[in-house]
């Protein structure tokens, strides 16, 4: 045995065993144990592999930079890869499974590939793999990388986003962001305070401290009443702020239900993702301690020093028998302090310094602590678990490693090189960090946003830096020591990790540089140091410092890599939130959704409305039921809830001028009461829309535009009116939403709309095609547009929304003798086509014209500016090499595909010149045979040629012909 | 993630607005004059600037108002807006030179 | 040039692989170039190696801000395709994937080429027919490009959302089998080393602070470690093209916007080919470390900082997991941003400039990385000749004027 539980001192609860399992074996640990602790208590000492060459690994740390500790957690739904088990606490019926190896952990086949670690050096499969190719080797290379699996099922747990405003966000509740949380409340601000663990207390939690006359656990628990208490002071708990973003908008990842039953879906979301916006920031986010470099550091036993005394003070348990400490700083001295305090053998405290004097030092040695100064470790040896560790004189001032070493047996080893500040989220701020040579660590210089880094944080790592009311002690400089001194033969050529989880060691940092990627950001590119998913959290600054070293640099000059977020990982599900099915895009239903779905319809998508695609009656298929629609409508009358069509109205004095500036249409010269079909180009001269607008009075127009455009379109009149012709007297209001439209289609249209009795003459004459009538039932607004998108008499009947239900059913319910039936989008598709009338979108793309679908003598009439024109002028719109809207009669009776492509005259097969595609093909049923539109090179001078189209399920040929089908002349729309 | 100050709203987030394009972009009139070089100098040439900017943007998940912002590209600080038609204040190149 | 082999990757381990060259050297800046390229990412290496070896010309320095490779070329999510409607841009994108697919053997430098296809889903019965025109019209261009079925999409992207509660149903999809992924360190580093070797100076760490003419009517590229001169200057910045530009005295029509990725904790390889949902308005691979690699649109306005914004990204993670919602309970790694040159018609514009004798590639936007050696092949054939390639006469800056764009948006729903 090696680790064992220590004897209460009331940080666990030990009245509640907890059972859970870890690759098949079940364990028992307390309430309030990590998966760490726990393992660590049933003498588990491999608990992961590594990377690369699936090293044993053991538990090196305590917190968020534990770089071995990672497993499969939980059972499918709840399945959850890569856990990090010193952050994660034990709980009933939890099951874990180690990753990267196979069968498990202890008993890894994998590891064979450490055999080869000889050449699988930094960045070697750049240098092979390239016979026969990387298609060959990747799927191998392949099935070794990667940690946890994907899991098996989908994920049931909600999760959400939340957002506050606060005048002071502290971010880390250790002894620092405690203090700085009540000053600042103290002084009337309303204060959050955040901390990832579930208590608060931070370094405090473990360590043996005194303030004032309290001890660090009591001192807490004051904190926490005063906290709490405060009316200004919020804390969130288990809540880690992983992003720094502009204007000190902070992104705190909470964790909500996983630690009170992780296998199960609770009632409130799992994880909320808070977007938190701040007056002030102050960022109390500690220090993480740095591993030393030598042989075999990364054995199972081998451990941080201040990760040890965590484990012996907060969670009762003691990772070894006999311990070796090994540091170039007095912080590991406190590790042999509290190890012995516990009963546990410390056999050396190996301090590579010379002379260090500090109370710590003359404090162990008081203890009877053997201390060997001037002494370093450079190799542990041992067969899964630390057995022995050889140790050497070194002298740091030259640098030099004395010959003369020897073995102390130790099951347990300490390590410390120094501290470095949590200083994450400060450089995402935009904030500049400097190297401080006393501290041997980059801490925050400038800052741009309004923050402030606070205690370890900021490179005080003494408490008395902290709080008044603590003793100042007097401790000895931390002294430099990145790397062993390579002269030795048997060191240079030996393993000394420097990113654990990656298996980079130092000598991949000296072929790194050897090879020139000696920038930092090539250097962590080609070793991959600090892209694990600890993000180099131990690693980054040794292996920067080694760097430095074996180029000859400072560190400084060295400079390090970008800090991105998140600080930790977070689950993908909370930055989703609620953005998920459904509401991942929400659908639009339109107001007469229900009447739609109590008649049967069948629903499809088109743009951003679900719409009835058509009426499904009895067990007709899709393609009779919109036939039958078709004929319908061309025979007697349909109507369709048209209530997408975009509706603008724009008023104003100077309404029509303003309106004049869009359209390619002459728009001042429009009568009251009438309508035109318009086009709107871009300033590309690219038609961009389509639709009728009125002019209801002298000073009021009413727009329709395609439904997809509708949003657009009311933006971007508004932005031009605002932006580039604010002196116009003009408003525009969209209305899309808010008012509902019918359209009336076929011979019967006329009789429909005559039996609800409205004052309007519907006569031929009176009413004409292409003009407009307004006038209200009741009290009820309504506008009449007489116009059709399907080649038949037509109206389009728009009023509020609300009022749409009981119109529809008026309509329904008179028009019974007229046999009046509904029709979907998909019967209106096939009738604009065999009509020929353009889908802008469809059949027009961003390089399309007015000129290419017909209307080039209407945009060349216009004299007076308009957005669009000038392009018109563009070499490219004059040159006469253009594709233009064609029909296009197929041969033979099939229908043509839509993508279908025109090829060149003279080719049958791909590859071939390209000359145009299908843009829009139905079957028409009022025709019979199969009627297509299509976008042909030149296609207006090449009517009635056949031309041949390729797709990739099959070839067609078809005659280029006009684009209108059914009633040529057009004289339906006026009957 | 910007807090913009929307002239007639106040302090909003950036998700509530769009961005529409540099500002004092001068449309030419009438456009059927000027040579294609300087129509595409209008439509397309920007001067795209590392650090102080003058651009328009509209608070579309608002009031719907476009104005004009003082904001650096590379910092992402916002110095002041101003409503359209207006002209910048003067200094605004150095207003970043205060930090 | 040290050759890399398996052989001498063994022969180097029995020496602990002490022996090593330096992939490229650290020269110092000379005073004269016959060319000088400004910009060390991907495009201006390759510019610099093709150069060399097709045009002979080795007199040639690479002059980079930072470090070589560290811009976008560092930063992409590494996909490598040819699925492009126009003529246009698929002879220019398909000639460049074809380089790649000889990359590794040529540059003596493993770019990791995986071609496992990119495949584009259809969620709705008008994608249908968009893809159907895109796949006709890349079989027209002599591109590869199948349909695969709803089923063959399930077993090519396992976990892919079918489920009850997916927004988007499934229909299909249009995949490029030859599409996929490169390394893309491995691609700079790769035409960086080969180029070093040919000659070419590779500067690092020094800045270009403005252009000048010289009396013989050379250019003098003042940088941070001196005044070069030099016939022929390329500008191969992206997002700083129009930085740079300025300095030489004309502008672009370019705007620089930040592109987010991001990439999740490593997991054991469970899709092998890229995916893209235009839909949810994102896409996503699989790294060989096992990552889950991300990117999705635009942070919509200027900026030159290399980091993104937080509602973005949420977006493009809420697009990953509703596409496939097993990933809902694994956990982001990191993320980062690039900044990249939007045009209007999303193309690139290689070529001439205002100013004798300097030419820009630019405007590559959200897709520069799959474009690199075309990018570098066709604009040192500029150089060396003063002529446009053949491959890039639709791509230079006269369109903006004459109005003939290749505007490919809808191509592929989303660019990355």
């Amino acid at each position: 045995m090696t680790s064992f539980r220590l004897p209460s001192k009331g940080r666990l609860n030990r009245e509640k065993l907890i059972s859970f399992t870890f690759d098949g074996k079940t364990y028992f640990g307390y309430e309030g144990d990590t998966i760490a602790s726990a393992l660590m208590a049933n003498d588990v000492s491999v608990v992961g592999r590594s990377f690369k060459y699936h090293r044993p690994r053991g538990i090196m740390a305590a917190g968020a930079e534990e770089a071995n500790a990672i497993a499969q957690l939980g059972t499918p739904p709840f399945e959850e890869p890569n856990v990090r088990m010193t952050t994660t606490a034990i709980q009933e019926g939890l099951t874990l499974k180690s990753v990267n190896c196979w069968p498990n952990a202890k008993y890894d086949l994998l590891a064979v590939t450490g055999i080869l670690k000889r050449f699988f050096v930094a960045g070697f499969y750049y240098k092979v793999f390239k016979w026969p190719g990387w298609k060959f080797w990747s799927p191998m290379v392949r099935q070794m990388a990667g940690l946890g699996t994907i899991p098996k099922e989908n994920d049931p747990s909600a999760y959400d986003h939340q957002y506050k405003h606060v005048d002071v966000l502290v971010v880390g509740a250790g002894p620092a962001g405690i203090r700085a949380a009540l000053e600042h409340a103290k002084e009337d601000k309303q204060v959050l305070l955040v901390e990832q663990d579930h208590q608060i207390g931070g370094a405090l939690l473990f360590e043996d401290a005194q303030i004032f006359n309290l001890s660090a656990l009591k001192w807490i628990d004051a904190q926490k009443e005063k906290l709490q208490s405060h009316p200004n002071v919020t804390v969130m708990t288990r809540s880690t702020a992983v992003g720094y973003y502009d204007d000190n908008l902070l992104a705190v990842s909470e964790r909500l239900t996983d630690h009170i039953d992780v296998n199960k879906v609770a009632d409130t979301p799992r994880e909320k993702l808070w977007h938190i916006r701040a007056q002030k920031v102050v960022l109390a986010t500690g220090a993480i301690e740095r591993p030393l470099v030598f042989s075999n550091n990364d054995l199972p036993g081998i451990m941080l020093a201040s990760a040890i005394r965590t484990y012996v003070n907060r969670y009762e348990v003691s990772p070894g028998h006999k311990v070796v400490i090994a540091t170039n700083n007095d912080d590991a001295y406190r590790t042999a302090l509290c190890l012995q305090k516990a009963g546990v053998k410390v056999v050396a405290l190996v301090d590579a310094r010379q002379s260090p004097d500090g109370y710590l030092v003359h404090a162990v040695e008081d203890a009877g602590i053997e201390i060997l100064k001037g002494h370093v470790v450079t190799e542990a040896k041992g067969q899964k678990r630390l057995s022995s560790v050889t140790v050497s004189p070194i002298d740091l001032s030259e640098n030099v490693l004395s010959t003369m070493r020897f073995n102390l047996k130790c099951d347990l080893l300490g390590m410390s090189g120094g501290y470095s500040p949590v200083v994450h989220l400060h450089s995402q701020s935009g904030g500049k960090l400097r190297f401080d040579d006393c501290k041997l660590a980059f801490v925050p210089s400038l800052y741009v946003q309004d923050n402030e880094c606070i205690g370890a944080a900021n490179g005080y790592f003494e408490l008395s830096d902290i709080l008044s009311d603590v003793e100042p002690i007097h401790n000895s400089p931390i002294e430099a020591l990145w790397d062993l001194p390579t002269e030795r033969e048997d060191i240079r050529h030996a393993k000394r990790w420097v990113d654990f989880q990656h298996d980079v060691t130092s000598s991949d940092v000296n072929l790194a540089a050897r090879e020139n990627y000696t920038s930092v950001e090539h250097f962590k590119r080609y070793t991959t140091t600090g892209m694990a998913m600890d993000q180099g959290k131990t690693s980054n600054i040794n292996a920067l410092a080694i760097l430095g070293q074996v180029t000859n640099r400072d560190i400084p000059e060295v400079g390090t890599t970008k800090f991105r977020p998140p600080y930790t990982p977070v689950t993908m599900g909370a930055f989703a939130g609620r953005k998920r099915g459904k509401l991942f895009k929400p659908i639009r239903y339109l107001a007469l959704n229900s009447w739609h779905e109590a008649y049967d319809a069948v629903f499809d998508e088109y743009g951003i409305w679900t719409r009835p695609a058509y009426y499904k009656e009895d067990n007709e298929t899709a393609q009779a039921a919109i036939e039958r629609e078709v004929l319908h409508v061309r025979h007697a009358v349909g109507i369709l809830d048209y209530s997408p069509l975009g509706k603008i109205d724009v008023r104003g004095k100077d309404a029509a001028e303003f309106l004049h500036k869009f359209y390619i249409n002459n728009v001042k010269a429009m009568k009251v009461g009438v309508a035109r079909y318009g086009l709107m180009l871009n300033e590309q001269a690219t038609v961009m829309e389509d639709g009728v607008f009125s002019r209801l009075e002298e000073d009021h127009f009413w727009l329709t535009t395609t439904s997809g455009n509708a949003a657009m379109i009311a933006g971007w009149l508004d932005e031009w009116r605002q932006c580039e012709w604010p002196y116009l007297d003009v408003i525009v209001t969209p209305m899309t939403t808010g008012w509902g439209t019918i359209s009336i289609q076929g011979p019967k249209s006329r009789k429909l709309l005559e039996t609800l009795g409205l004052d309007i003459d519907f006569a031929n004459e009176a009413f004409p095609h292409m003009t407009v009538r307004c006038t209200t039932l009741g009290s009820v607004e309504i506008r009449i547009l007489r116009t059709s998108f399907t080649g038949e008499l037509g109206y389009e009947v728009s009023m509020p929304s609300s009022y749409m239900r009981s119109m529809w059913e008026a309509l329904l319910e008179r028009g019974k003798e007229l046999k009046v039936e509904p029709f979907g989008v998909e019967a209106l598709l096939v009738m604009r086509t065999e009509k020929g009338y353009v889908h802008v979108g469809g059949d027009t793309d961003s390089a399309t014209i007015p000129h290419d679908i017909g209307f080039g003598a209407m945009a060349d009439r216009k004299k007076d500016d308009f957005i669009g024109q000038r392009s018109l002028t563009r070499e490219a719109a004059l040159q006469k090499n253009r594709e233009q809207l064609v029909g296009l009669e197929v041969i033979g009776d099939k229908v043509l595909p839509v993508g279908g492509i025109i090829m060149a005259n003279g080719y049958s097969a791909p590859p071939a010149p390209i000359e145009g595609r299908v843009t829009s093909s139905v079957y028409s049923p009022t025709l019979k045979k199969p009627v297509a539109l299509g976008l042909v090179l030149n296609g207006y001078e090449r009517m009635g040629e056949v031309i041949n189209i390729y797709d990739f399920e099959g070839s067609y040929e078809a005659k280029i012909t006009s684009t209108c089908f059914y009633d040529t002349k057009g004289e339906l729309v006026h009957g | 993630m910007h807090k913009i100050t929307c002239p007639y709203c106040g302090e909003r987030s950036e998700e509530e607005f769009k961005y529409a394009g540099p500002s004092h972009l001068e449309r030419p009139i009438p456009a059927s004059e000027v040579t294609d070089s300087q129509w595409a100098e209008y439509l397309f040439m920007r001067d795209n600037i590392k650090g102080i900017s003058l651009e328009r943007w509209g608070h579309i998940h608002g009031c719907s108002q476009y104005f004009n912002l003082i904001r650096n590209t590379v910092t992402h600080e916002i110095y002041g807006c101003y409503q359209m038609g207006e002209q910048p204040p003067e200094g605004w190149q150095k207003l970043g030179d205060k930090k | 040039m040290q050759h890399y082999s398996v052989f001498s990757l063994a022969r180097n381990a029995m020496k602990h692989h002490e022996d090593w060259h330096k992939a490229w050297r650290s020269p110092p800046l000379k005073e004269e170039y016959e060319v000088v390229i400004v910009g060390g990412g991907g495009h201006g290496l390759a510019t610099a190696y093709y150069l060399a070896k097709e045009h002979n010309i080795t007199d040639v320095a690479v002059i980079e801000a930072g470090w070589l490779g560290g811009g976008n070329t560092g930063r992409n999510t590494i996909t490598v395709r040819s699925n492009y409607l126009y003529p246009e841009s698929a002879e220019f994108y398909d000639f460049s994937l074809k380089q790649y697919e000889i990359l590794s053997r040529e540059l003596n430098f493993n770019v990791m080429l995986r071609q496992a296809g990119l495949l584009r889903l259809s969620h709705s019965h008008h994608d249908v027919e968009m893809s159907r025109r895109a796949i006709n019209a890349m079989h027209m261009n002599g591109v590869d490009a199948e349909w695969l079925t709803r089923e063959e999409i399930i077993e090519l992207a396992p976990g892919v959302n079918v489920s009850e509660e997916a927004r988007f149903p499934i229909f299909g999809g249009m995949n490029q089998p030859r599409g996929g992924v490169a390394r893309h360190d491995g691609v700079a580093w790769g035409y960086a080393r080969a180029a070093d070797d040919r000659g070419v100076d590779i500067i690092q760490q020094c800045a270009v602070t403005g252009f000048e003419k010289a009396a013989d009517g050379s250019h003098l590229v003042v940088t941070q470690k001196g005044t070069v001169k030099a016939k022929k200057v390329a500008l191969c910045v992206a997002g700083h093209s129009s930085v740079l530009a300025e300095m030489a005295g004309f502008r672009l029509p370019v705007t620089s916007m930040a592109l987010q990725a991001c990439v999740s904790e490593p997991l054991k390889p469970f899709i092998d080919t890229v995916v893209l949902s235009p839909d949810a308005g994102v896409y996503v691979s699989q790294s060989d470390k096992g990552e889950v690699v991300m990117g999705g649109g635009l942070d919509l306005y200027p900026s030159y900082a290399q980091r993104g914004n937080v509602h973005t990204l949420e977006n493009i993670v809420a697009g990953i997991v509703e596409i496939f919602p097993k990933l809902r309970r694994v956990k982001l790694m990191r993320q980062w941003a690039g900044i990249v040159d939007i045009v209007y018609d999303s193309s690139p514009i290689i070529g001439h400039t205002p100013v004798k004798n300097m030419y820009v590639n630019c405007g590559f936007g959200t897709g520069g990385f799959k474009a690199i050696p075309a990018g570098g092949y066709t604009l040192a054939h500029t150089i060396a000749t003063d002529q446009p390639h053949k491959l890039t006469e639709a791509f230079g800056l006269n369109r903006f004027e004459t109005g003939a764009f290749i505007d490919e948006m809808g191509a592929a729903g989303i660019a990355h």
